[in-house]
């Protein structure tokens, strides 16, 4: 697999090269090389970009998975595949920043609760690729609601629940085979009544003064550990606070589950105590409360259209949230959460963009693509090669039956570098997941 | 803001009033029916001490009647939310401000959500917002988690400080086999059967300590009566194509009504539900082996069962939170291969019906006037709800999420206004 990605000249960050005895550095590295797809050409589309205006009745070529042409009378190379596009619309991949598939698998038995490692407050140690089992059909659904990308996170019952990873939503054995290559690492961290209601039995934190010392003094131990290691002292390397020191060095990011307004604010001080900077905050049902602040900080948010009321932190999430943040010009991002939502975070973002219509302001299409997308991508440090449609850029795209935001949307095809991993043409295909495969439950009732 | 409430409330009281002393006539909009004149383009509805007097495209407008000009509207029936616990649930999560089911061995299928709902819980105005005028509120599963959850009730969204509930419209299992293993779930189910027979022809055996099936309460025993006569359905969640059969042949034999609810396995065996005429309630986005018990769900579950003739309630949003998004949930159906006015059915006229309420649920003459006004088509989340009647009075859009907004986000306090339809 290895050699055959180097052969064919894919282009990997990572991966390529390496011996079989992974580096320290890079441990675990990503093993995914798409495979040799025909020149394509989707005809006469509407393409949404993420990166302008929506460009009517446009061809869209790519070949060896990137994007190479979007525009009007296209010379089409000999043997591309045409598709037909009219009446239809083109999409970048959607990106989901917030998913536990894989962690949290279908079916939910015991055995397969893989997403909290509750055995501590802080758990930076474990990595959530450690947990994910490819075979989660939850994978292959998400695929069909036209996600290409996703960042699989911990769960949130810890304050530091350990590091997320990025994968590329294909079809493979292992995690390793989904790993984007060179996709920077992230950190899950947690505030409010997760980490105290799920806490492992008998240990702190209880409350949420706990949580916040919880977090202070595991940053006050990272300090030591990350001076040592820049001054080239030796020391045992401890995992957990590889994962700390590597927030306070800003290589890793960070993605703090956070729900209400004085929590975030609480995070921005810690932030500023230990000079890190918060990559995003998710759910964050309060965010419009401080728009202005997230907006000055330059803190992103990822959160959902308008999900409400499940616990007493999220009671006063309101359905305007993402607007608000967009016109606060906050750096916005719609995230599933959910093996359910993430099939449909299209509709997420139309519900979003109503919202806004009926407060009497605007999102357009233009905007409201982003944070499904572009934004996203840019989040997880992969924006220079996925998120929007552009010439070089991976072929990470969707065709839609007809406009997006609508409900009746259906995602047709999906492509991943360039590679047709849906084809709602040819239902008769086998489920991707070895899970599904050959169950007679499939066959039955025909 | 306290002045402008005020306002807003007075107008909403006067504008009522007007319902009550004046006919309205709705006139100019597209009308979905979910009736037997299916869509009137251009259409008049009129409406009199709130009942639908009149619907057509040609309607006479006694004098004195109030008109509301709703060109380039879109009018549908209220949508029911089937399966929900609104009312039941401010808060899903440790809050101690959810009850959904019995917490008491002793009151199980007798357990009676009418007495759960809080008309003033903030999911309700929220849920009209989604167009909803009733919910279909049922319980979760009891402490024996295995048998009888309790009596569904419908609901109305009406605002009000007394609940307007219609009590004991059917009894809801909650089928978790895993709690009695199904080799005993089904016998305990029919030896129930056998004693609320026997109950049900003498209740003497009660008092006699005859029953043999279990340690029953009286009130369990009563609730089940309508049940083994057929007068009211019997619900059951349940999933697994092999357990849906055996749920029809014991029903079958036992003339009980059955609905499915769930029945993500559904398609397997569609023809068996179409031949049994059991009525099934479906969340069209329930495509996850969540379990051992629903390998098989597929989005395409809905579309298959109405091709095999199966009578289909859509639901979906189960959270209390959720309700008002039933209307998307259609609009994933019809996406998937259901047939808009099969889909609109399905979330007005088909529960009622089902459910026992012979009065609304369709824009028909002699129908209560639950009606929802939309900016375009009411499936697509882009489109905007202008206005809701239900039982002919105007209702309030306004929801604390609206008021959260006002005080926060300056975009929404400049278009406060917008936000009653008035």
């Amino acid at each position: 697999m290895f050699m055959r990605a180097c052969l064919l000249g894919v282009s990997m960050v990572i991966g390529c090269g390496l011996p079989a005895t992974a580096a320290p550095e890079d441990p675990y590295p990503s093993t995914y090389a798409a495979k040799p797809a025909p020149p394509t050409a989707i005809v006469g589309a509407s393409v949404l970009t993420a990166e302008g205006p929506v460009l009517e009745n446009t061809t869209l070529l790519f070949s060896d998975g990137k994007v190479i042409e979007i525009g009007q009378g296209i010379e089409l190379p000999p043997e591309t595949v045409v598709i037909d596009g009219a009446g239809k619309w083109v999409t970048p991949g959607i990106i989901d920043i917030h998913s536990h598939l894989g962690v949290f698998s279908s079916p939910g038995v015991p055995s397969m609760r893989n997403g909290n490692e509750k055995t501590g407050k802080n758990t930076a140690e474990v990595w959530a690729e450690h947990s994910i089992w490819p075979q989660d059909p939850g994978f292959e659904m998400a695929r069909r609601g036209g996600v290409t990308t996703l960042a699989i996170l911990p769960g949130s019952a810890n304050l530091i629940g350990g590091r997320t990873v990025t994968v590329k939503n294909v079809s493979s054995v292992s995690v390793q085979g989904m790993k984007f290559p060179g996709a920077p690492y992230g950190a899950k961290m947690a505030c409010g009544e997760n980490p105290i209601v799920y806490a492992a039995r008998g240990n702190d934190p209880f409350t949420r003064m706990g949580n916040m010392a919880g977090f202070r003094t595991a940053f006050i131990e990272a300090q030591g550990y990350l001076e040592k290691k820049k001054k080239g002292e030796t020391q045992k390397q401890d995992l957990r606070l590889e994962t700390i020191a590597g927030i306070l060095s800003g290589e890793i990011t960070t993605h703090i589950h956070c729900y209400r307004a004085d929590e975030m604010m609480q995070m921005i001080d810690l932030s500023k105590e230990f000079g890190f900077k918060i990559g995003a905050f998710h759910h964050a049902s309060e965010a419009y409360k401080i728009a202005d602040v997230l907006a000055a900080e330059g803190i992103a948010v990822a959160t959902w259209a308008d999900r409400w009321g499940f616990k007493l932190e999220a009671y006063d999430g309101v359905p305007l949230n993402v607007a608000a943040l967009e016109w606060a010009g906050v750096h916005t991002m719609l995230h599933s959460d959910s093996a359910v939502l993430v099939q449909r975070l299209n509709l997420e973002a139309a519900m979003a963009m109503a919202s806004a219509d009926r407060a009497g302001g605007q999102i357009s299409r233009e905007e409201a693509i982003r944070w499904i997308t572009l934004n996203p991508a840019k989040t997880l440090g992969i924006a220079d090669r996925t998120g929007s449609l552009a010439p070089g850029k991976m072929a990470d795209l969707v065709l839609w039956s007809t406009d997006p935001f609508s409900v009746y949307a259906v995602a047709e095809k999906v492509f991943i570098d360039g590679v047709k991993v849906v084809d709602r043409d040819d239902p008769q295909r086998d489920p991707d997941s070895d899970f599904l495969l050959g169950q007679p439950v499939m066959g039955a009732g025909q | 803001m306290r002045a402008r409430f005020l306002f807003l409330a007075l107008g909403m009281a006067l504008h009522a009033a007007s319902v009550e002393a004046d006919p309205v006539a709705l006139r100019g909009a597209r009308i979905l029916t979910a009736d037997s004149a299916g869509t009137i383009e251009q259409g008049t509805i009129l409406i009199d001490r709130g009942k639908i007097v009149a619907v057509g495209a040609e309607v006479r407008i006694p004098a004195g009647t109030v008109e509301v000009d709703l060109a380039g509207k879109t009018v549908t029936p209220g949508f029911i939310a089937t399966d929900s616990v609104i009312g039941m649930v401010e808060i899903s999560g440790g809050s101690d401000a959810d009850e959904t089911s019995s917490a008491t061995i002793q009151i199980g299928a007798g357990y009676d959500v009418q007495y759960a709902i809080n008309p003033l819980s903030t999911t309700i105005p929220i849920a009209r917002k989604g167009g909803v005028t009733r919910a279909i509120v049922m319980p979760n599963a009891g402490p024996d988690n295995a048998t009888f959850a309790g009596q569904a009730a419908i609901l109305s969204l009406r605002e009000a400080t007394e609940a307007e509930v219609r009590a004991k419209v059917g009894i809801v299992w909650d089928m978790r086999t895993r709690a009695y293993g199904r080799g005993a779930t089904f016998v305990q189910f029919r030896s129930d059967l056998a004693d609320v027979r026997r109950f049900s022809r003498n209740a003497g055996v009660f008092v006699k300590g005859e029953l043999l099936s279990r340690e029953w309460s009286r009130a369990d025993l009563e609730a089940l009566i309508p049940i083994i006569k057929g007068d009211k359905p019997l619900a059951v969640r349940v999933d697994r194509a092999s357990d849906i059969l055996t749920l029809i042949d014991i029903a079958s034999e036992e003339k009980i009504r059955l609905v499915l609810i769930g029945a993500a396995e559904g398609w397997v065996v569609a023809d068996r539900i179409a031949r049994a005429g059991v009525p099934v309630a479906i969340d069209p986005s329930d495509n996850l082996p969540g379990d051992f018990d629903e390998i098989g769900a597929t989005f395409d579950n809905a579309a298959r069962l109405h091709a095999a003739g199966v009578q289909l309630i859509i639901r979906g949003g189960a959270s209390a939170h959720d309700a008002g998004k039933v209307r998307l949930y259609a609009g994933m159906a019809i996406a998937r291969g259901v047939p808009a006015e099969v889909a609109l059915k399905a979330v007005t006229v088909t529960p009622a019906r089902i459910w026992g309420a012979k009065d609304f649920g369709a824009i028909a003459p002699g129908q209560n006037a639950d009606i929802a006004v939309w900016s375009g088509d009411p499936f697509e989340p882009m489109t905007e709800l202008t206005a809701l009647y239900i039982g002919g009075e105007l209702q309030s859009l306004f929801s604390r999420q609206d008021a959260l907004e006002e005080r926060y986000i300056p975009a929404a306090r400049v278009s406060a206004s917008r936000t009653n339809p008035d």
